[in-house]
Formats: structure tokens, sequence, C-alpha cells
């Protein structure tokens, strides 16, 4: 009994030091990133050209779907908001209630979500798969930086994308909630366009992009350092890729969270 | 090159030559693809350029590698054990024939085992005994 009671603490012990550790770990690869972000050298043709790639993977490809599923969830829930608040005599705040609702929360939370599931599973199995066939250590050989080629375009692309995407969503889900101001408030787009011009403010327009930055961050960062973890065999790229995506949606809560508790400051 | 330095999977083979040049000398794209077509028409692969590494023969990846290496600056390359690449001794003559071809452009070394050295001298070439 004593045994196990000392088992149990020992492995809760060792699973919070190694979660501790990978955090540690993925935020000195970040910031490593980072400094490699701010050197002029880093930013060959090739480099370059992934950037183009991977800002065109993540941010046009994905349009078409995007535009639709914004059109469909953002008319549907922009409705429901407008609605509610017309129930709740908040007509006079609709302005403010619509800006801090869609940049403040849906905007970047759903572009995160939807990069995430399309994009940053992409890069956790394409960094996986090199790193099982020795890519990267050619790269290496060759002499050639993997963080300047690899890792950083894909980053700063990752960044771009969803800072691009959450403004793209938030024009989507305004002009949704001026068809639903006009339907149920017989609001006309002049006086929508006023309510909403005053409602908006530098902090507004700040939230979004913070949150944005941090998302696209975070997005590409923890799917390059789950790839760098599949091993060497190629059973070890779907645990890469599963634990990846665990980890990258427990970082995006997590940011959520934050980012909520600091607007209630 | 050796087995363990492989060709990225997910660019061309020209993508693959000219990155050398564009990471290490800054290269614009364009310049350092056509400064790999010549070097892959040289020796009469220029065919290759636009296909990935999966649609190439064993030779044919070979080759790639070869020029691939020998786009760095001052190159000296260095094979190791080439016929483990070329999965047959009997690519002795093709060996022999782009390695001479590429005597020009750069320094090359084989280093390969010494149950290998008699088909080297057989073509008139000698390699470095590893073992």
């Amino acid at each position: 009994m004593k045994h196990m009671i000392l088992g149990a603490i020992e492995s809760v012990g060792t699973m919070t030091f190694s979660f501790f550790y990978s955090v540690y770990e993925a935020l000195h690869f970040g910031i490593l990133c980072l400094m490699h972000a701010i050197s002029p050298r880093s930013y060959h043709p090739a480099m370059r050209t992934v950037l183009v790639k991977q800002i065109y993977f993540t941010a046009v490809q994905i349009l078409p779907l995007f535009i639709f599923i914004g059109m469909f969830f953002g008319s549907v829930i922009i409705g429901y908001v407008v609605s509610l608040a017309i129930d709740y005599s908040l007509e006079d705040e609709i302005g403010t209630i619509l800006v801090a609702f869609v940049m403040h929360e849906f905007a970047p939370l759903f572009t995160v979500m939807l990069v995430a599931l399309r994009s940053s599973t992409a890069i956790n199995t394409e960094i996986a798969v090199m790193h099982v066939n020795n890519e990267l250590s050619t790269l290496k050989a060759f002499g050639i930086n993997v963080i300047n080629y690899l890792f950083l375009p894909r980053i700063l692309g990752g960044i771009i994308s969803i800072i691009l995407l959450s403004a793209l969503f938030a024009v989507i889900m305004f002009a949704s909630g001026y068809l639903f101001s006009s339907l149920f408030l017989q609001m006309g787009l002049g006086l929508y366009m006023h309510t909403i011009t005053l409602a908006i403010g530098v902090d507004d327009f700040l939230i979004l992009l913070g949150k944005s930055v941090a998302f696209g961050f975070f997005t590409t960062l923890i799917p390059i350092y789950s790839g760098l973890k599949a091993g060497h065999a190629t059973t070890g790229i779907p645990i890469s890729v599963l634990n990846g995506m665990v980890r990258l949606f427990v970082a995006i809560f997590t940011i959520e969270v934050l980012s909520l508790l600091l607007q209630s400051l | 090159m050796s087995q363990s330095t492989p060709l990225l999977a997910n660019l061309d083979i020209i993508e693959n030559i000219a990155l050398i040049k564009e990471a290490h000398e800054f290269m614009p794209t364009k310049e350092a693809q056509a400064v790999a077509m010549e070097a892959l028409e040289r020796l009469g692969y220029g065919h290759i350029a636009h296909r990935r590494s999966v649609d190439c023969t064993i030779r044919e990846l070979f080759v790639a590698q070869l020029v691939r290496a020998s786009m760095l600056q001052y190159a000296k390359i260095v094979i190791i054990r080439p016929f483990v690449m070329l999965k047959d001794t009997e690519e002795i003559t093709m060996l022999l024939e782009t390695l001479r071809a590429m005597k020009s452009a750069c320094d090359c070394t084989v280093l390969d085992m010494k149950s290998n050295r008699s088909k080297y001298e057989a073509g008139g070439a000698s390699c470095h005994i590893i073992g």
C-alpha cells in the first residue's frame, strides 16, 4: 500500500516536472526563433520563398471555406447577440456589444481554431516527417540554419495569416451585424456605421492585434516543437501530432483565459 | 554526401540544389535555379530538374545529391560509401564518369570499404578505405 502511494506521488511529480520542463523548453525555443527574427541575415531568398508559401497555404487557400463559415456562423451568432441585446433593452449599447464580442473574442478565437485544425496539423506532420527522414540533419550538414529556413517563415507566416484572417472575420461579422440590425432594429447603413465607429477604439484594435499575434505565434511554434520531438521512427509521427494538438489547444485556451483576465483588470 | 543526407522531399530537384546558393550566398531564387540547371545539364540530367525525389531513379537521386553538394562555395565533396546510395556496384562506370565530369567544378573524395577497392582500380581511379 505504502509503495503504491509512493509510486502515485512519484508519477504525479514526474508528470508535473515534465510538463513544466516542456513549457520551459518550448518557450526557450520560441525566444530563440524570435531572436533570429530580428537578424536581417535570417531573411535569405529561400526563407522568403517559404514565408510566401506559408502565407499562401495558411491564409489564401483557406479563404473560400473561411468566408463561407464566417458568413454562416457569424450571421447566426451575431443575430443571436443582436436579438439578446434587444430582449434586454440594450439597443443603445449594440455597437459596444458587437465590437467587444467580435473584436475581443470571436474573430481571433474562431480564426485560430480553423488555422489550428488546418495548418498546425500540417506543420506538425511536415516537421516530424522531415525529422524522421533526416532532412533536418541534412540541412544542418549543409550549413543551412533550420530556424531561419524552416521555423521562422512558418512562425511569421502564421502570425501574419492570423492577423489578416481575424481582421477579415471581424469585417464579415460586422457585415452580418448590419444585416440583423437592419432586420430587427430597422437600422440604416449610415446609422449602423456611425454606431460601430463610435464604439470602436484604439484599444479594440490593440486587443485584436495582440491576441492574433499570440495565437499566430503559438499555433506554429507548438507544432514545430512537437514535430521535433517525433524521434527517428515513423511510428513517432502520429504521436507527435497528437501531443502537439493537445498542447496547442491547452495553449489557445490559456491565452484566451489570460486575455479575459487582463481585460477584466 | 551519404545515405543520411537525402534531398528534401517537399522541393523539386532544382529547388533542392538552388537552396544552397540562396541560403549561403543570398543569391536570388531565379539566378540560383539557373546555376543549378546549368550544373544538371552539364551532367546530362537537365530533365530531372522539376521532378520531386520520389519520381527519380536511384542514379538520378545520386547525381542530384552530388550537384547539390557542389553548390557549396569551395566545396570538397566527400562521398561516403556511394554504392549504399546507388544500391548496385555495377554502377561504378556511371559513378566514375560523373565524378570525372564534376572534377572541374569541385574536388571529390570517395570513402568506401576495402571490398570495393578493386572496382575503383579497374576504372583507373582510387578511393579512401574506411573499413
